[in-house]
């Protein structure tokens, strides 16, 4: 072989090599913003969870992946693994031991509620036999994991010389299904917002997906702050809530001689002036107070209230239009303020806030 | 009018000849030495836009022609695109061929354009053309005599408004007519590959832009009126907070009024201030989506840069609705117009009765000298006939001599001038010469007042003749 082959083939292994880095560089990339949202949607998680008792959420907390404080003074503290390839169990028991780590010291101060170690991989152990108990989304104590996976479980604590240190009572495996495909990434967790949101009789299509949208977003953005000590107040999660379930909320129930497309339709037509008056207080104040004095006085409904009084409102709708369309105007937006005005009482209890 | 005489130069070599007001007989023994090139050269000289004959390039020969009307003498300088004039009166320029009329009516004393038009068909026979032209056809090289077009100049017919009818149902004629060529184009190509007009994604990406720009603005004004309402609200709260009201409660305690003890009113702010956060989460989802497309969209227009012309004009004439029944309707209309208005035209034209008569007349007469007068109909309006496929090689030959005839008479008849009668070779190929020699004996006796300028390789008996030689070539060092 000639110099000049040598220095051609040396070329081409340095540039092969560099390329090899670069892929390597990229998929570093790829798995760290991977790993980035599933501790997001996993914090997202541990919070519907946890609702009615959570004062606040940081992600990447001063000690956890996840740190979630609560009204009793103590801390859910979770450490989020997640595996690009959900059969690749390769890492997966060295994941759970730096996990282990990292819970036993950020319980120094003894605050923990619960340790949880979440991660999407279907198979925490590296025991296939074990697989069976970690299908869907789980959450398995000590106590409840196979005897298999309690028995590696301890011998990993043991070898790891925390065992004196470790609270096993308070520790907690979780399995959020998590893939690599987009379409099917958040599936598990946007079950759970829906379940939260059935359960709160709020379940209108399309509101869980709006939801998640703005958690996966207040959460990443305050992961994103240095200062660890600044964290997600529980308002700033539930609030979004309301706005969305509230911009939903139409009762066709009171319009009767109109199908609920003709609704639609004068709704967005209208949506400027109705959410004008709606949207402000001495208004929604006005409204509210009738309402309220009609309730105690006839027990009736919210319908009736509508029915026998919006004419009292008509000063406040100067808008250039048929009356029988401005009638459904001021129905819609006595509406709007007195479901705005229940929801929000509604909500604020069941999640209490 | 009377042709004086024509000089001609072409680097050395140079040619004059002298004209009599008589009869003129421009001879060679033999064939192709140049008798039809010094006819040309007299009507280039003239003006007239003449094709060389082989050999020789008109355009490069200086050519001056003099001649001669009751009231003036006019020297002619023939360039390429101009005629210089010099008479009594000074001298005038005069652009060709736009200006070419203008000369001519100064010189035969008539403004009527369509017998200005017509004047050479009238006054020469050419001897490739002339003698198959009886009354519609080319003079030669693009000059045509129409015989329509000269009876209403006789006659002092105004047909303009009706030729401009004409002209502009023509016009648009064309234009559905390349239409229903496209629409035949466009079934081709629809043939050939399938209906190619599919919504490009070029223009999906621009609706889906203009859609998420819409949404976008919708969005925008919701969050205007949110933050008036925002502000309001907050103007309000200040505004109590400043007058620093209290209550008492039922329990005697007191309580001030401001923000945290306004019932409802932290509740509402709330919701005003999650609703702005959403309505921005969307505003900037909307943007990050605008962007993802524009980049699209200059993707696409890169790729539809390397598109060939031909696919580019494909597309094109794809998305373009033409409705082929629709348009072969409307051409059928139009030319059934047309077909109208040229019968306007003819029954307009043919209602003159002195001028037809007259022509038909004269007609008659030198048919029946010629003994040709069983091929010519009887009724006036033969003039104007299309017939020509019936009348032989001889026929034709004294028919056409016969026309131009009439055609001569009726024009000096009108203008109140003789005219030069300027013909090549009247021999022909099938004429006897018993019939050539009674064609000559008509213009001895009713054209001697004529100047006549004949080309020909044979003698004719005229008493007085100017003859003009040519040997060996027309024009000599």
């Amino acid at each position: 072989m000639t110099s000049k082959e040598n220095i051609n083939i040396k070329k081409k292994t340095t540039k092969e090599s560099n390329e090899l880095s670069q892929d390597k560089k990229d998929s570093n990339a790829s798995s760290s913003l991977f790993g980035w949202d599933f501790q997001i949607n996993a914090a997202i998680s541990l919070f519907i969870e946890n609702i009615e008792r959570v004062d606040t959420v940081r992600l990447e907390g001063g000690k956890e992946d996840i740190e979630i404080k609560l009204n009793n003074g103590k801390t859910i503290y979770a450490q989020a693994k997640s595996v690009e390839r959900r059969d690749d169990y390769s890492n997966i028991i060295s994941k759970l031991s730096k996990g282990l780590v990292t819970l036993n010291n950020g319980n120094k101060e003894q605050d923990a509620e619960k340790l949880i170690y979440i991660t999407n991989s279907p198979n925490p152990f590296n025991n296939k036999h074990t697989m069976y108990a970690f299908i869907d989304r789980t959450r398995k104590c000590v106590d409840d994991l196979p005897p298999e996976c309690k028995t590696k479980l301890i011998k990993i604590i043991e070898d790891l010389k925390i065992n004196e240190t470790f609270p096993q009572e308070l520790f907690r495996i979780d399995v959020l299904p998590f893939e690599s495909s987009i379409i099917e990434r958040y599936k598990a967790v946007q079950s759970e917002v829906s379940k939260f949101f059935y359960n709160l009789n709020k379940n209108q299509f399309g509101i869980a997906d709006k939801v998640l949208d703005v958690w996966q977003k207040e959460i990443f953005k305050n992961g994103t702050l240095v200062d660890t000590s600044i964290t997600l107040d529980k308002s700033s999660l539930i609030w979004p809530i309301i706005a969305i379930s509230a911009d939903c909320n139409v009762n066709e129930d009171i319009f009767e001689g109109y199908e609920p497309c003709e609704i639609e339709e004068m709704v967005l037509c209208y949506r400027d002036v109705i959410n004008v008056l709606a949207n402000r207080y001495l208004f929604c104040k006005t409204i509210i107070s009738d309402y309220s004095d009609f309730r105690t006085s006839s027990k009736k409904l919210a319908k009736d209230f509508i029915e026998e009084n919006w004419k009292n409102y008509k000063e406040y709708f100067e808008i250039e239009t048929s009356d029988e369309i401005r009638e459904v105007i001021i129905k819609l937006t006595l509406q709007k303020v007195i479901s705005n005005k229940s929801l929000i009482g509604e909500i604020k209890k069941k999640v209490n806030l | 009018m009377i042709i004086s005489n024509l000089e001609i130069t072409e680097g050395i070599f140079h040619k004059k000849v002298e004209f009599t007001e008589d009869v003129n007989l421009i001879f060679s023994t033999n064939n192709s030495v140049g008798k039809t090139t010094l006819i040309r050269f007299l009507l280039y000289a003239l003006g007239y836009h003449i094709p060389s004959t082989k050999g020789i390039n008109f355009e490069k020969c200086t050519c001056k022609i003099k001649i001669q009307t009751d009231n003036n003498e006019y020297l002619i300088i023939r360039g390429v695109n101009y005629l210089d004039v010099n008479t009594r009166d000074g001298k005038t320029t005069y652009i060709l061929p736009n200006e070419h009329n203008q000369f001519i009516s100064n010189v035969i004393g008539t403004n009527n354009q369509d017998l200005l038009n017509n004047l050479l068909g009238v006054i020469y026979i050419d001897q490739e053309k002339g003698w198959t032209l009886l009354n519609r056809g080319v003079v030669i090289g693009k000059i045509r005599f129409n015989i329509e077009q000269f009876v209403r100049g006789l006659s002092e017919k105004d047909c303009t408004e009706l030729f401009n009818r004409l002209e502009s149902v023509d016009v648009e004629l064309k234009k559905y007519k390349q239409m229903f060529n496209l629409s035949e184009y466009q079934k081709g190509v629809s043939h050939l590959q399938g209906n190619i007009y599919h919504e490009s994604l070029e223009e999906n990406i621009k609706k889906e832009i203009l859609g998420l720009q819409l949404e976008k603005g919708n969005l925008t004004i919701e969050l205007k009126s949110l933050e008036k309402a925002i502000n309001e609200n907050d103007d309000f709260k200040k505004f109590i907070e400043k007058m620093k009201i209290t209550v008492k409660s039922s329990g005697g305690e007191i309580i001030p009024v401001n923000k945290n003890t306004i019932v409802d009113f932290s509740d509402l702010q709330n919701l005003l201030y999650s609703r702005r956060i959403i309505i921005l989460n969307e505003v900037s989802k909307i943007e990050s989506q605008i962007k993802v497309l524009r980049r699209k969209l200059v993707k696409e227009s890169n790729l539809a840069e390397t598109e060939s012309l031909i696919e580019k004009f494909d597309k094109s004439i794809s998305k373009i609705e033409l409705d082929s029944v629709q348009i072969m309707s409307i051409i059928e209309k139009l030319n059934a117009e047309k077909v109208e208005i040229r019968a306007q035209i003819s029954k307009f034209t043919k209602t003159d009765d002195d001028v037809l008569l007259d022509l038909h007349g004269t007609i008659l007469k030198y048919a029946s000298e010629l003994e040709v007068i069983d091929f010519i109909k009887q009724n006036r309006d033969y003039i104007f006939t299309s017939d020509l496929k019936s009348l032989s090689g001889a026929i034709l030959h004294k028919l056409v001599f016969i026309f131009r005839l009439a055609y001569i008479t009726a024009l000096e008849k009108h203008l109140g001038i003789k005219l030069p009668l300027i013909i090549d070779s009247p021999s022909g190929r099938e004429v006897e010469k018993e019939n050539i020699e009674d064609m000559i004996n008509i213009l001895k006796r009713d054209f001697s007042k004529n100047q006549l300028i004949i080309a020909s390789i044979y003698n004719y008996s005229f008493d007085s003749v100017n003859r003009i030689e040519i040997n060996e070539r027309l024009l000599e060092s």
